[in-house]
C-alpha cells in the first residue's frame, strides 16, 4: 500500500475516534480493523504468541475505556503503541511470565520448529528492530504502512529493517551452524 | 540481498526473507474483527447506523435480533456469571487467594491490596478492571440485573448490556450503566467521582439524578447523592465552585458566592454543567442561571427566565446543548432499595 495514501489517515483516525466517544461501536471497529495488525506484531515482538490475541483484545478494551482521556485524536496510533507497549511490559512483570514463555508445545514438524525458532531469533533483537520486523515478516505489512501506521519516518523503519535483518541472518545463521 | 523486496516487497525476491514470510506468516494476526461483548450491536449509536448501507442494516438487523435472542435466552435462563479473566498480585476472593478463571459468586467480597488488581469478565456483558486497594461485594448476576458495591477503590467499566442492566452501588449514589465505559472511583470517606469516556452513565440517589455523558465527570456524596456533571476541561476555579454549589448545603451564602465564580468562569460548553443545576439551586439563584446561561446558549422561545425562576422543565434548552439523546432500553431503571 503506498505511503502517501496512508499519511491521510491521522485525520480520519481523529474522526473515528470522535465517533467512537460518541459510542459509535463501528467507528471503533474500524479503528480496530486499521490498526490489529500493528498491535498484534508490537506484541508479538514482546510476548509469547500463545498471549498475543488475548492481549491484543485487551490492548483495544483497555483504548476504548480511555479514549475519553485521548487529547489529541489524531495521536490514536502513537497512544495505542504505547497500550501496546505498556501491556506487554505488564504481562512480563507477571511471576509466571517467563515460564509461560518456555511453554510452547514441542512440534515434529520442522517448518513450525523452524518458524518457532525464528520468532526466537527475532524476539532477542533490540525491541526498535524486533517491533518492526514483526510487523513486516509476520503480520505482512509493508515498510511504508508500517510508517503510516505508527508514525515513525519511513527511513527510520528502512533502516531498522536493514539493521534488524542484517542481525536476524546474523543469529539464524548461527543456530543453523549448531545444528 | 534486495533492499526493495525487504522494504515494500517490489522488486526481486530476496529468498531468505521470502522464506521468514512464509515461515513466520503462520503467527500472523487472525482476528478480523474486534471482539465486543455479545450486546455490543444493540449498543451501536443511532447516527452511526444511519450511515451504513442497506446491506449493513440487514445484517446489523440480523444480529441484532440474533444477539438479541440470546440475550433474552439468558434473562430467561437467568445466567450471566462474572469470571476473573485476568489479575495480579494477590487478589481476594472472601478472603482466599483468587485464581484466573475463577467465578466471582452473588454474595461474595473481592478485596485488592496496593499491588493487586484484576480484570472480570460478565458472560458477553462486559468487562471490568479492579484497581489496588478496591474492595466490592457482587449483590446480583442475572442477564437482567448486575448489582455491585463499590465500598472503596477504583474501577474500570466497558459496558455493551442494554441500558440499566449493571448497577454500581456506592455510598453517594447508584451508578447506572447506560452502554458505556467509565472509572468510578470510591476514597475511605465514601466520596465518589465518576468519570464517563463512552457513552452515558445514570447517577441517581433518592430524587437527584445526573446524566453524566462522555469526557464528563460527576462527584457524589453519601447523603447529598450525585453533584452536577462537568466536562473534565473545564476550569479548576469553575470545578473547585462547582464542588461548594453541590455539596456544602449547609452555607448558603458559600453557595451563593461560589456560584458567582461559577457563572463567571463558565464557558459555552459548560452550559451543559448550568442546565443541571436548576434543581439544585434556590428561586433567586436559578434567575442567575438563566441570565448567564442565555448568554452561553441563547434559550428556545418557549423558555422565559420565569419559566426557570418557577423551576419549570428545561427539556426544550436541554436539546439545543446537541449532546445526542441517552439510549432507549428495554427497561427502565430499576427499582433499588437499600
Amino acid at each position: 500500500m503506498p505511503a502517501d495514501h496512508l499519511m491521510g489517515d491521522f485525520s480520519q483516525d481523529a474522526q473515528l475516534v470522535e465517533a467512537a466517544r460518541g459510542g459509535d461501536h463501528a467507528a471503533f471497529g474500524e479503528l480496530y480493523g486499521r490498526y490489529a495488525r500493528m498491535v498484534h506484531g508490537v506484541l508479538l515482538a514482546h510476548v509469547p504468541y500463545a498471549e498475543v490475541d488475548d492481549l491484543v483484545q485487551d490492548v483495544f478494551l483497555v483504548a476504548l475505556s480511555h479514549l475519553g482521556s485521548l487529547r489529541e485524536p489524531r495521536a490514536f496510533a502513537g497512544w495505542l503503541l504505547a497500550i501496546a507497549r505498556n501491556r506487554a511490559n505488564d504481562f512480563h512483570r507477571r511471576p509466571r511470565a517467563a515460564q509461560e514463555f518456555q511453554g510452547w508445545v514441542v512440534s515434529n514438524d520442522p517448518d513450525e520448529q523452524e518458524a518457532r525458532a525464528a520468532l526466537a531469533a527475532i524476539h532477542s533483537l533490540p525491541e526498535a528492530y524486533r517491533e518492526t520486523l514483526s510487523m513486516r515478516l509476520v503480520e505482512g505489512m509493508t515498510g511504508p504502512e508500517i510508517a503510516a501506521r505508527t508514525g515513525m519516518t519511513p527511513a527510520s523503519v528502512r533502516v531498522n529493517l536493514h539493521r534488524g535483518m542484517k542481525q536476524l541472518r546474523a543469529k539464524l545463521g548461527k543456530s543453523a551452524n549448531h545444528e | 540481498m534486495s533492499e526493495e523486496y525487504l522494504w515494500d516487497g517490489s522488486g526481486a525476491p530476496d529468498a531468505e526473507v521470502e522464506r521468514l514470510e512464509k515461515l513466520l506468516g503462520r503467527f500472523r494476526a487472525t482476528a478480523a474483527e474486534f471482539k465486543f461483548p455479545a450486546a455490543s450491536m444493540a449498543a451501536t449509536s443511532p447516527l452511526a447506523t444511519r450511515s451504513r448501507r442497506t446491506e449493513w442494516l440487514r445484517i446489523a438487523a440480523a444480529a441484532v435480533l440474533l444477539l438479541g435472542s440470546i440475550w433474552l435466552l439468558r434473562a430467561l435462563t437467568g445466567r450471566a456469571e462474572w469470571t476473573i479473566a485476568g489479575l495480579e498480585g494477590s487478589p481476594r476472593i472472601d478472603g482466599k487467594l483468587a485464581e484466573r478463571n475463577q467465578g466471582w459468586k452473588i454474595g461474595q467480597s473481592l478485596e485488592t491490596d496496593e499491588t493487586s488488581r484484576v480484570q472480570l469478565r460478565v458472560d458477553g456483558l462486559g468487562e471490568f478492571e479492579v484497581g489496588p486497594n478496591a474492595s466490592l461485594l457482587l449483590l446480583q448476576a442475572t442477564a437482567t440485573q448486575q448489582q455491585i458495591r463499590l465500598v472503596r477503590g477504583t474501577i474500570r467499566a466497558a459496558v455493551t448490556a442494554p441500558p440499566y442492566v449493571f448497577l454500581v452501588r456506592t455510598p453517594g449514589a447508584y451508578a447506572m450503566d447506560m452502554g458505556c465505559a467509565y472509572t468510578l472511583q470510591v476514597t475511605d470517606a465514601g466520596l465518589s467521582i465518576l468519570h464517563v469516556t463512552m457513552g452515558w452513565v445514570d447517577l441517581q440517589h433518592g430524587f437527584r439524578q445526573s446524566l453524566v455523558p462522555a469526557g464528563a465527570a460527576a462527584e457524589s456524596r453519601p447523603a447529598i447523592g450525585p453533584g452536577a456533571p462537568y466536562f473534565e476541561d473545564s476550569s479548576e476555579r469553575f470545578q473547585a465552585a462547582l464542588e461548594t454549589v453541590n455539596f456544602d448545603v449547609e452555607r448558603a451564602q458559600a453557595r451563593a458566592d461560589a456560584l458567582t465564580v461559577l457563572l463567571a468562569e463558565a464557558r459555552t460548553r459548560d452550559a451543559f454543567t448550568l442546565l443541571n443545576l436548576f434543581g439544585r439551586v434556590d428561586a433567586e439563584d436559578r434567575g442567575r442561571l438563566y441570565d448567564r446561561l442565555a448568554v452561553l446558549l441563547p434559550p428556545p422561545a418557549s423558555v422565559t427566565r420565569q419559566n426557570a425562576v418557577d423551576g419549570d422543565d428545561m427539556s426544550a434548552w436541554w436539546d439545543k446543548l446537541g449532546l445526542g439523546h441517552v439510549k432507549k432500553g428495554s427497561k427502565g431503571p430499576p427499582h433499588v432499595e437499600e
